[in-house]
Parts: C-alpha cells; structure tokens; sequence
C-alpha cells in the first residue's frame, strides 16, 4: 500500500515559486494498474520520482506498507528503490556499453542479497520479455521496442512490487506502445502495481484507474476500462 | 560477481574513452618513471660509496697533505727553511691531539720503474710504515708485506701492484724478481690484489710500495708527503680531521694544510648524481601532482557526461557509497595503469641517465614498488573530490540529464 498524505513539492528559484505538487492526498493499492495524465508541467515525473522514492515531499507524508519514509536515510531510500520499485524511463536509459544480458544484471550490483546466478536470473526476465535471443546485443543493435523490453526486464530482475513508468511508450510507434502496455499489464495481472505516466489517450483508456494531474492537484479519478484487469484500487482522499 | 562487473565496466569505460585515459595517465605516468629513477640512481651511488669506502680502506681514517692532491709529492719548507710535516711532529701527533690512535707516515714520488728490458714512467712509489697494510685494508693476491725485520734490515725489496706484475712478469711468478727505481735493484716479496682506479682517478694497480728507508734512500725527500692519521673512534673521524688541520695550520701560519677522508671524498665524487637526485626529486613530485590534478579534472568531466547514468545507477539503488566507490574504482586504475607504464619507463629512464652520465642503477623492488603505492596514493586521494561531486548529485535531477555544481 501506498499512501500519500497533502503531499507538496514546490521549487523556488529566485523569487519564482513553481508548486509542482500540492495537496496530494492519495491510496494505492496494491495489484493496482494506474495511469496519471496531465499537461506538461502537470506535475507527473515529480509524483512518480516521489512514489518511487528517488525524491522525497516537500511537506506531507508518504508511507509505504504503513512506514514513513520521512524516517528513513538515504540508504534505507536507495534500498528501497532497488528492492521494492522498478523504474522504466520513456528514453529507455540503458547502458550503451553494456549488452542486454549485462543491463538487466546491473539492479543486482546493489542488491543486499542477489541471486547465487546473476546471469540465470537476468537471462529469464530476457525471456519474460520476449528477448531471450538477444541477451548479447548492445542498445544500438535493438529497436527502441527491444530497449524499452531491456528496460522492463532490468525493472523486474530484483522482482519488485511496483512498477513505475514514465512515459513508457512515449518514444515508440502506436503497435509497439501496445505491444509494451500488454508487457505491463501481463505484469499486472500476475500481481504487480503498475503506475505509468502517459500522455497518449489511447494508453490511458485502456489502463483501470486514469488520475488527471494539473498544475499539481490531482484534479480528477477515472475508471475508464477493464476494471477487472485490476485487483487493486485507488483513491483520492 | 559484483567486483568483477565493476572492474569489467571500468575497463570499459577506459578503453572507451582511450584518448581521455591516455591524458589521465601521462602526468602519473612520467612522475612515477622519474622516481623509479630517482631511486634506482640513488641506490646505484649509495652502493658505489660504499664500495669506494671499501676500497680505500678503512672508514677511521683521514689524510693530510701540504700540497693539494694531484701535485706531486714532497715535503715543503716554510718561510725560514724549516720542514713542514717532519718525521717529529707527524709522529708526536697521537700525543697532541686526544682520539687520534695512529699515524701513518707515506713518502710519495712519481718516478720510472724498470724491469729486464721493460721501463713503465711516472709510476706511484710509495714509502711506508710497517701498519700500512693495515691502516690501508690492502690484501695481497701472492707474496706477504714487509716484515718488522724487512724494515729493520733496510733490505731493498718491494710490494708491486698488480698491473706492474703482470706488465712486467706476464706468465711468470713475479715474486723473487727484480724491478729497478732510481737506479737501484728492488727484490718483489709481494703483490697486491686489483683495486682499480683510486678516488684520484689514478691506477692504484700501477704501484710500487717500498719501505720507508728504502724509500729515503732512494729519493733523499725533504719531508712527509702524505700522512694518515688513524682515529679510535670512527665517529669523531670528521671533528678530528678539522682539529687536526688547524693544529697544523697555527703550526705553520700562513701555509694551507689539505685533509682528505674516504667518506667525504667518495661523497663529494657524487656530486653528480646528488644534484640530478635533487632536481628528479621536484620533477617526480610536480608531475605527479599535476597528473593527479589533470586526472581529477578528466574525471570531473566525464562524471559530467555521465549524469544520466549516474542518476539511472541511483534509481536502480545505488547508494552515495557504491557511486563515489565506482569513481574512485576508476581512479584507482587508471592510476595503477599510469604506474606500470612509468615503472617500465622509468627502467628505460634509467638506463638513459646511467649511461650518459656514467651513474651506476640498482633495480629492486624499491622502486616498482614505490612507484605503484605513489601512483595509487595519487588516484586515491584525487579521486576523491569527483568521487564526492558525483555521489553527491541529485538523482532526480540526473535523471534529467541537468548538470549540477
Ligand atoms: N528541479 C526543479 N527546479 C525547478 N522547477 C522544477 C524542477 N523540477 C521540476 N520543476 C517544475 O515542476 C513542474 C512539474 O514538473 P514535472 O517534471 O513533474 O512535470 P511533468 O508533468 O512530468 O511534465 P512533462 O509532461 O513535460 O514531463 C514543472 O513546472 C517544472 O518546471
Ligand atoms: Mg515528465
């Protein structure tokens, strides 16, 4: 369970005050497919960098299966984020020097307790995502569908709750877009809360739950589609 | 697994950015090749001390001369016709001066030596005392030295060094033969073991050593050449030479007095190496720590270009720790790299310096392994900044691709 509580993030720079988040009152679920929208600038990358803890609230609380991670170090965050979350990136963000195989076992490098076989481990969550013939390949050699696949796979190998996205199909054509939302959902319905930020109505009506952003409220909760994709439940508060 | 995907992603990264590497690495590389130099020189001419020490016989004593080394031998006389350095006063030394053991009384003269047919010119004859080959540290290759009788009986014989031997007596046993010096036949009873080129730079091989009334009949010299003075204990060898030079020179005012001792002079020989050991010295240290501040800039700069992965890294779970560990993982290496290369080519330095300008080198491990500890000191305590600069940054902000301060 996730739970937001008035959370707020404002930059100031100079006598400029941007407040990219206030009053963000919300309860996800676990199991949960949840999208969040908004125009740009809405305030969506900085909800999910503070969701998945690689940012904290400038005021409010955030705890996570009931702790508060006010409380915790930056440690205990980066422990968090490479146990409990996995982050996939609209650019992709793979090591271009690193082949496939070698991107996914990178999450394992700051694992407390990775696997006895590393390689076994990263070589199946390939396959999970259809790539189980190109573990040797660079980034440069794969198409961006076959990058973002990487990305997935490097987001599960440390077999995370949540998933967050950001734009994930923000880089890639309409039949790909659909080929990786039928990724994470699958991912979702084996038990993963999936949280993607998107820009494209075609993506968002199929997921759950849709939460409209703007100029940092979160102004709306829609269950557009298949509810049944999704055990869990949100809720704005 | 974890170290070696480390190790693997640095190398990586190096090799990629060769040209980056390459530049990281110059100024380390050639700090630890000049001290490689330094240290195998230095070595090299501490050994050559020694050696020359040994040569010259023991450490506990000093020379004193009227002229300057190199001119001639002789007695001087003073102003009013006097003696300088007679027989009396040498020998009353010991009483005069408290700590001083011995003295060693040597009649000097350069004269030709001739044998059968064979005449050698300027040949070193030396008149000596009965502890000469003592106070000298000399070892004989064949024969014996003079004996308190020899002395005694005032035979004409003599100790040969051995370049005349073997000049003059190829093949043959040169003992029992004759040499003949100003005119007179001297019997060989002994031969001296090779000791080279003296500190002088003369052949102290090409040498004949006769006793010291032999030698008064032979040259009929005015007084003591060459004196040396012994002393009991080998560390007042330094004050007791000064009091000893003073005590002359208020003995005959107006006259210099020239003291000699082994260390010293074997020392001052090394004036060379002292000086190059010197300006190695200030040339490793600078270059080493301009090659740690142009590394740490490089590695600034591509910590610059790597925001995003350093922020991705982060999102991933990388602690501040393993972040600034990765950046000093790579510190470290191209530092050791930079220290093998400078260690190969500070054997190559080396050699250049000892052969040019005729400096002996002793590699051991000293010096890799000198080499290396500096080169990793170096990586170590330069990375240190970028390593905190880039744990430091913001992940969100990383992510972004933003460059931060
Ligand atoms: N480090 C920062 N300093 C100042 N302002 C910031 C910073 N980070 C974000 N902002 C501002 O906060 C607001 C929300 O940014 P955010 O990146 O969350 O928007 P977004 O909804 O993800 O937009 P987009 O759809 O363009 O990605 C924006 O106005 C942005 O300019
Ligand atoms: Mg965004």
């Amino acid at each position: 369970m996730l739970y937001l509580n008035q959370v707020e993030k404002v930059y100031s720079n100079g006598s400029n005050r941007i407040e990219a988040l206030q009053e963000i009152s919300l309860k996800i679920s676990p199991h949960t497919f949840l999208a969040i929208q908004g125009k740009s600038g809405s305030g969506k990358t900085t909800l999910l960098n503070i969701l998945g803890c690689l940012d904290r609230p400038g005021s409010g609380a955030y705890q996570i299966d009931g702790e508060d991670t006010s409380l915790k170090s930056d440690n205990g965050l980066a422990a968090l984020r490479n146990k409990k979350f996995g982050f996939v990136f609209q650019s992709f963000n793979l090591m271009p020097r690193f082949n496939a195989l070698e991107n996914v076992i990178i999450p394992f490098l700051y694992s407390s307790n990775p696997p006895g076989r590393p390689k076994e481990a990263a070589q199946q969550m390939l396959e999970k995502v259809g790539l189980g013939d190109r573990t040797k390949h660079l980034p440069g050699e794969l198409s961006g569908g076959q990058q973002q696949r990487v990305a997935i796979a490097r987001a599960l190998v440390n077999n995370p709750d949540v998933i967050l996205a950001d734009e994930p199909t923000g880089a890639l054509d309409n039949q790909t877009s659909q080929e990786i939302l039928d990724i994470l959902a699958e991912l979702n319905s084996e038990g993963k809360t999936v949280i993607i930020v998107t820009h494209e109505k075609d993506i968002a009506k199929q997921c759950p739950y849709v939460l409209t952003l703007s100029d940092g409220r979160a102004i709306d909760l829609k269950q557009p589609g298949n509810g049944n994709l999704s055990n869990g439940e949100v809720a704005v508060l | 697994m974890k170290k070696s995907l480390l190790f693997r992603s640095t190398l990586k990264h190096l090799g990629a950015n060769s040209l980056t590497t390459l530049f990281m690495c110059v100024g380390i590389m050639i700090g630890v090749a000049v001290l490689v130099a330094v240290i195998a020189l230095g070595r090299g001419t501490e050994a050559r001390i020694l050696d020359r020490i040994d040569r010259v016989g023991v450490t506990d004593s000093f020379t004193i001369r009227t002229v300057p080394w190199g001119l001639g031998g002789g007695g001087l006389r003073d102003d009013h016709g006097e003696l300088l350095l007679s027989f009396d006063e040498v020998n009353s030394l010991p009483d005069q001066i408290p700590g001083i053991a011995t003295v060693l009384p040597t009649l000097n003269a350069r004269s030709p030596v001739l044998a059968g047919s064979e005449t050698l010119d300027d040949i070193a004859v030396q008149g000596v005392a009965l502890n000469f080959q003592q106070v000298r540290n000399l070892n004989l290759y064949s024969g014996a030295f003079f004996s308190e009788a020899d002395i005694q009986s005032g035979s004409h014989i003599a100790v040969i060094g051995p370049a005349l031997a073997n000049y003059f007596f190829p093949g043959e046993n040169p003992l029992g033969k004759l040499i003949q010096v100003e005119g007179l036949q001297l019997e060989v009873i002994g031969v001296l073991d090779t000791r080279g080129i003296s500190n002088s730079g003369r052949n102290a091989d090409q040498i004949v050593l006769v006793p010291h009334d032999v030698f008064v009949e032979l040259f009929q010299p005015l007084g003591l050449s060459t004196v040396t003075v012994t002393v009991e204990d080998p560390a007042n060898l330094e004050k007791l030479a000064a009091q000893t030079q003073s005590y002359f020179e208020e003995l005959y005012p107006g006259h210099q007095i020239f003291v000699r001792y082994p260390m010293a002079t074997a020392r001052a020989r090394d004036e060379v190496a002292n000086t190059l050991s010197f300006y190695l010295k200030i040339i490793a240290g600078s270059s080493l720590l301009i090659g740690g501040t142009v590394m740490m800039n490089l590695t600034n700069l591509s910590i610059s270009g790597r925001i995003r992965e350093i922020g991705l890294r982060k999102a991933l779970g990388a602690r501040n720790k393993d972040i600034s560990g990765q950046v000093l993982v790579e510190t470290a290496m191209v530092s050791m790299i930079a220290g093998i290369a400078g260690i190969l080519l500070g054997y190559l330095l080396t050699n250049e310096l000892a052969v040019r300008l005729d400096l002996r080198s002793i590699f051991s491990w000293h010096a890799p392994v000198a080499g290396l500890f500096f080169a990793l000191l170096i990586g170590l305590v330069f990375g240190v900044r970028p390593a905190k600069r880039a744990a430091k940054l913001d992940p969100v902000l990383a992510l972004r691709g933003s460059q931060q301060k």
